[in-house]
């Protein structure tokens, strides 16, 4: 129930964000018991590379605390955002990482309040980032044709206290649902300020996107990660009325600071050192090397590899209906 | 997209497209998307032609882009095209006498098109190449349409306009993918710990109990502001912008977004050293010891109450009170498609590629301004805070005190009685190390820090300092104990890297042009180490 607002203290229930270091952090529920292989209850113990974890003693534990481990290392329950989210979520689909969500959720135009329509749903890495920024007030459909997977993303915001409930006027804000957007649309008319497409054919679903965005206009956004189907898709906004069409790509590089140390060879004499030169040519050399001429300095390293591409991003807008229905008129005669 | 302004809709408005001036006038009580065309008004000023704003009727949606169909392969090349300069029997001096005569962007047009012996030879791609560059070169199009204001369009206008050289503007190097992702670093979220129902007793209360984000920004435009504005509801958050110096930064970012007046009252900007005195963390001495500059300040403030004084006017003016009534944070139920003298709009002017964004510096009225009656001339309150040295432990005059230092003391009060979920410094002017040391003491655990440089090097010894890295560490000033530091995870320095693409049938590449830096950012969570 973590995801919707801070929290002092660990309840049970909670996902956690148990931080090790910066290449080791699991998602992890916070309960007693879990059930082991033969369907017993059994304790919940969480081994990691530094030691168990009774995760039992996490709960009524401040969040960012340190927990220790039973081997002398300590863990950092963190509480949940959907950057931690993503990063330890377990993969059903490709999922859209924190680089591109954040400017999907910039350039859609969303605050609290908004309603946005997501397809498809696929491990819910977006959705979570969706379903911050529109509540408390605001709405997320998501949709995805793919049955199980939608029934996983259920439980999962459920259990996030993001999904939306009718009886319970909590915090969630999620609708997900089953539906073959690109053949059926989205069921939904006039309602959405914004819609984003993550799907294999985008282009087929724009003309549904029309149908739902709001008859004042509003915000699309389609992510591909091939140049044809973007061109087919710029074509299908272009021809559904949209303006501003613009594709990007965005790439984040995390730099390493470390300090470094580069010796520098003397090339040229000074006047001290040429006076020394006779008496011990050898030592005189061996101590600059060694001890003055040594440079340290702090430098940001980007890694050797990283993800050089992940989707195109494609973002248009749509005009206030009214408009575009006399544009099309315009554009058949 | 890209010749886009921001403009501040009021009466005697000007917005400049090019070498020409632009009345705002007659934009007011249009609705947002109306294109308009530019008429020739009497007389000049200054050797600028001015234009009136004439509403269109037929409502075309006017865009930057070329028809998408696909084109017949031609049989043309360049091969007969010399590039000599003769091929353009009009110069530069005759399109503009064409122009004073009063001919219409169309006609001009046709006449460069007979003028050129070349055109003709020319692939049709190339044709329309040319004819953008001479229309966007003389200002031919004539045609401006009207938006609402969005964070994203503000972000991308104020980013991408230059108010001086090799500067992008107020902003200092921020590019709005890089504004994105600080936002998410930030994890900027609602939420209320208390149950009950009674909203605004809790955001009076000092135990407040809805969300609290720090902010220090000094110039920038007050874009991290308005984010935090935008993405916040009106009830039970708190938004707490340090400055440094004497008078409130201008704010456009925050105006711009046209916010119901509810919005605002989450914002309080606070002095960062009349803050920390109150907190015991600096001396009485410390604080507006720069008189020279208090002096400068009360000159450049003066200017923009006059400012206020026309704004003023105009508002009094307002045709529809729809703003007055808005207290919910929702546009829905609400005719926001009219726009009002003292909206901001944004104009869409399909005109020149020199982007100054004069309009806006213009109308730097004081927020303060702007905001409410109650003390509204920073002015005076800066000559006041000049006056008041040494005043400051009288607390029994609470009634004579300047607003800087009420604000302040309450903004104390409340770092005394909880910390903060988010702490974001964008490091333009001043450097990050001591501005961070300062402030990370009042934020809570498991909460983030982002912190925003232009360049590399401050945010590197940052990070050093922050990892408790000698020598760095011992390089600086710390407040109070090394408590705060080795307190940080997940801490990363990261670099964006954006790049857009012209999407056309078989001419789709990369746009010629890019932006190789959009700033730094240094981003990671606060932890405990104690092991309650």
């Amino acid at each position: 129930m973590s995801f919707s607002g801070y929290k002092e203290c660990i309840e049970e229930g909670d996902t956690v964000i148990l931080y090790l270091n910066v290449n080791n952090m699991y998602a992890i529920k916070a309960v007693p018991h879990i059930r082991s292989r033969k369907g017993k209850l059994v304790e919940n113990v969480m081994q990691t590379t530094c030691g168990a974890l009774n995760v039992r003693s996490l709960i009524g534990r401040r969040y960012g605390h340190r927990a220790p481990l039973s081997r002398g290392g300590w863990a950092i329950p963190l509480h949940p955002t959907p950057e931690l989210w993503t990063r330890t979520l377990p993969h059903r689909t490709q999922i859209i990482y924190t680089p591109d969500i954040s400017l999907i959720v910039f350039k859609l135009d969303l605050n609290s309040g908004s309603t946005v329509i997501e397809s498809g749903t696929g491990s819910g890495s977006l959705t979570h980032a969706l379903h911050r920024c529109v509540s408390p007030n605001g709405c997320v459909y998501s949709f995805d044709f793919h049955p199980l997977r939608v029934e996983t993303a259920k439980t999962e915001f459920l259990d996030h206290g993001i999904l939306y409930d009718e009886k319970d006027e909590s915090n969630g804000t999620v609708r997900v649902e089953v539906r073959d957007v690109c053949k059926d649309g989205f069921g939904l008319e006039d309602v959405a300020d914004a819609v984003f497409l993550d799907l294999p054919c985008p282009w087929d679903a724009i003309k549904h996107s029309t149908v739902a965005i709001k008859s004042d206009g509003g915000k699309l956004c389609s992510f591909s990660p091939c140049i044809e189907q973007v061109q087919r898709t710029v074509i299908a906004m272009n021809s559904e009325g949209f303006v501003d069409i613009s594709t990007v790509e965005c790439i984040q590089t995390d730099l390493k600071v470390a300090s470094r140390i580069m010796p520098d060879i003397i090339l040229s004499e000074d006047e001290n050192v040429k006076g020394k030169r006779n008496a011990d040519e050898t030592e005189i050399q061996v101590q600059q090397t060694k001890y003055d001429h040594n440079l340290s300095f702090l430098t940001g390293i980007p890694p050797n590899t990283q993800p050089g591409h992940t989707g195109y991003l494609t973002f248009a807008t749509l005009p206030p209906k009214r408009l575009i229905s006399k544009n099309k008129k315009d554009q058949k005669t | 997209m890209n010749n886009r302004r921001l403009a501040r809709i009021s009466r005697k408005g000007y917005t400049l497209l090019g070498r020409d001036s632009v009345s705002l006038e007659g934009v007011i009580g249009c609705s947002p998307w109306t294109n308009f065309k530019m008429t020739p008004q009497v007389g000049c000023k200054g050797g600028k032609r001015c234009f009136n704003l004439e509403p269109v009727i037929e409502n075309e949606v006017i865009s930057d882009e070329e028809v998408n169909e696909k084109e017949i392969l031609e049989n043309k090349d360049n091969r007969t095209i010399n590039d000599d300069g003769q091929s353009q029997s009009l110069s530069s001096t005759e399109i503009e006498a064409l122009r004073d005569e009063g001919l219409s962007g169309k006609e001009i047009v046709n006449q460069i098109i007979a003028g050129s012996a070349t055109f003709d030879k020319k692939t049709r791609y190339s044709q329309r190449k040319y004819l953008r560059k001479k229309e966007s070169k003389h200002c031919l199009r004539e045609r401006v349409s009207v938006r609402k204001t969005t964070l994203s369009s503000i972000a991308e206008i104020l980013c991408s306009g230059g108010t001086g050289e090799g500067s992008r503007g107020g902003i200092t190097g921020m590019r709005p993918d890089t504004l994105s992702q600080m936002l998410t670093a930030l994890n900027i979220q609602w939420y209320c710990s208390s149950k009950s129902a009674d909203v605004t007793k809790i955001q009076e209360s000092v135990n407040y109990q809805g969300t609290m984000y720090i902010v220090y920004e000094s110039s920038n435009w007050g874009l991290l502001v308005a984010s935090l504005l935008n993405y916040l509801p009106a009830q039970n958050c708190r938004v707490l912008h340090l400055y440094p110096g004497h008078g409130i930064p201008t704010l456009i970012a925050p105006k711009a977004l046209n916010l119901p007046d509810g919005k605002f009252s989450i914002l309080s900007s606070v002095n960062i050293k009349a803050l920390l005195q109150k907190l015991g963390k600096l001396s009485n001495l410390d604080i507006f010891s720069q008189n020279d500059a208090g002096n400068e300040n009360v000159s450049k403030l003066g200017k923009s109450d006059t400012n206020f004084s026309s704004v003023q006017n105009v508002c009094d003016n307002k045709v529809d009170q729809s703003l007055d009534g808005n207290e919910n944070g929702s546009t829905e139920g609400n005719d926001c498609d009219i726009s009002i003298p003292g909206d901001t709009c944004k104009t869409d002017g399909s005109n020149e590629d020199k982007k100054v964004c004069e309009k806006s510096r213009d109308e730097e009225v004081s927020f303060d301004s702007f905001k409410s009656d109650e003390d509204n001339s920073t002015a005076k309150s800066v000559k006041r805070k000049a006056e008041s040295i040494g005043d400051c432990a009288d607390l029994e005059s609470a009634a004579k005190k300047p607003r800087w230092e009420q604000e302040a003391e309450k903004a104390a009060d409340l770092l005394k009685s909880r910390r903060a979920d988010g702490l974001v410094v964008v490091a333009s002017k001043e450097h990050p190390v001591s501005l961070v040391l300062a402030l990370l003491p009042y934020l809570a655990p498991s909460r983030p820090l982002v912190v925003y440089c232009p360049y590399r090097e401050p945010l590197l010894e940052l990070y050093a300092v922050l990892k408790g890295m000698e020598p760095w560490v011992g390089k600086c000033k710390i407040f109070g104990s090394r408590e705060t530091l080795c307190k940080m995870v997940n801490l990363r320095l990261t670099e964006s890297w954006l790049r857009n693409y012209q999407v056309l049938p078989d001419r789709t590449h990369p746009e010629i042009n890019m932006s190789p830096v959009g700033g730094y950012v240094l981003s990671g969570i606060l932890v405990d180490h104690n092991d309650i």
